[in-house]
């Protein structure tokens, strides 16, 4: 996948990573990862990569990436199943950025806040937080 | 705590700002007042609330500039942190504390967690309005509550259901 080329649609067995730079957005009594992680802002969209052919490390480099651009510290990343998304009847649209040919957006979010926060609570449920090994200490 | 009681120092909450003008009426007001934070300090309620005072002063701190979550998050308002403290001050007696977080649109959030599918999740925004959403087993719950300084009745039943799992 690069720039010159159409990326290809999301399979519905494709993991996607969100990445965490905000230490409240995971629990600390069972490492989990919060809602919060998942409300899409700037709204409509809501950011996340995918881990096609990426190397674990590939993908930890471009979360250190995106923290460095801030900059914060890199926590760790929620990884979703694409499968999921769309069981909340959300769309992943492929949608390479500069430094991240992988990135994506999740779409078809409703208007409603509490709707959002609903959907997202789900998709938290349905995501394993794993602890970046560069800052898990 | 006392940081983020300094940094909340220019407002007054509680019945002794709202209960009627005699001065009786007020006196009784500051004790009852008096006697609920003494309550506060000295019961799991209070540590809990001690805590969720210092989370909610640390979001202050790290959510209050643009781009706090590497995603394009906007800053956390002065106006949504005075709610949020009015959310935590509006508990009641008894009811565990939650955590606190902050979300992408600047909302500051309060969550009660018993596991991920039984877990409740409230947004304070700047404007007063709550945005709730919670998992129950396999069912589920949202919506919205204006706030006024007390708890909405479906938000406290809503608490109820997840800490009694």
């Amino acid at each position: 996948m690069t720039g010159k080329t159409t990326p290809s649609p999301v399979a519905d067995d494709e993991w996607l990573a969100r990445f965490i730079l905000f230490s409240k957005w995971v629990r600390a009594n069972d490492q989990t990862v919060k809602p919060d992680a998942f409300i899409p802002h700037p709204h409509p969209d809501l950011s996340v990569t995918r881990h096609k052919n990426l190397t674990d490390q590939e993908l930890w480099r471009i979360g250190q990436g995106i923290a460095d651009g801030r900059p914060a510290k890199f926590y760790g990343r929620a990884d979703i199943r694409a499968a999921e998304v769309r069981r909340q009847a959300l769309e992943v649209q492929p949608k390479p950025v500069c430094g991240n040919p992988n990135h994506a957006n999740v779409t078809g979010w409703p208007l409603e806040k509490s709707a959002q926060k609903s959907i997202a609570q789900q998709l938290a449920a349905a995501a394993p937080y794993l602890r970046n090994p560069v800052t898990a200490g | 705590m006392t940081l983020a009681l300094t940094a909340f120092a220019p407002f007054s909450f509680g019945l002794a700002a709202t209960v009627g003008s005699s001065g009786v009426a007020q006196f009784v007001a500051q004790q009852f007042e008096r006697g609920r934070r003494r309550l506060r300090d000295s019961n799991s309620l209070g540590a809990g609330v001690g805590v969720a005072l210092e989370e909610l002063s640390d979001v202050a701190g790290q959510c209050g500039s643009p781009n706090w979550d590497g995603y394009g998050a906007v800053p956390v308002k002065r106006e949504t942190l005075e709610q949020a403290y009015r959310f935590l001050e509006a508990l009641p007696l008894g009811m565990p504390a939650p955590s606190v977080g902050a979300e992408p649109d600047g909302h500051i959030t309060f969550e009660w967690h018993h596991s991920v599918r039984r877990t409740l999740s409230v947004s304070v925004s700047p404007e007063s309005d709550l945005y709730y959403a919670a998992l129950l087993g396999l069912s589920k719950a949202y919506g919205t509550e204006p706030f006024f300084g007390e708890m909405p009745q479906a938000i406290l039943d809503l608490i109820d259901r997840v800490i009694s799992a």
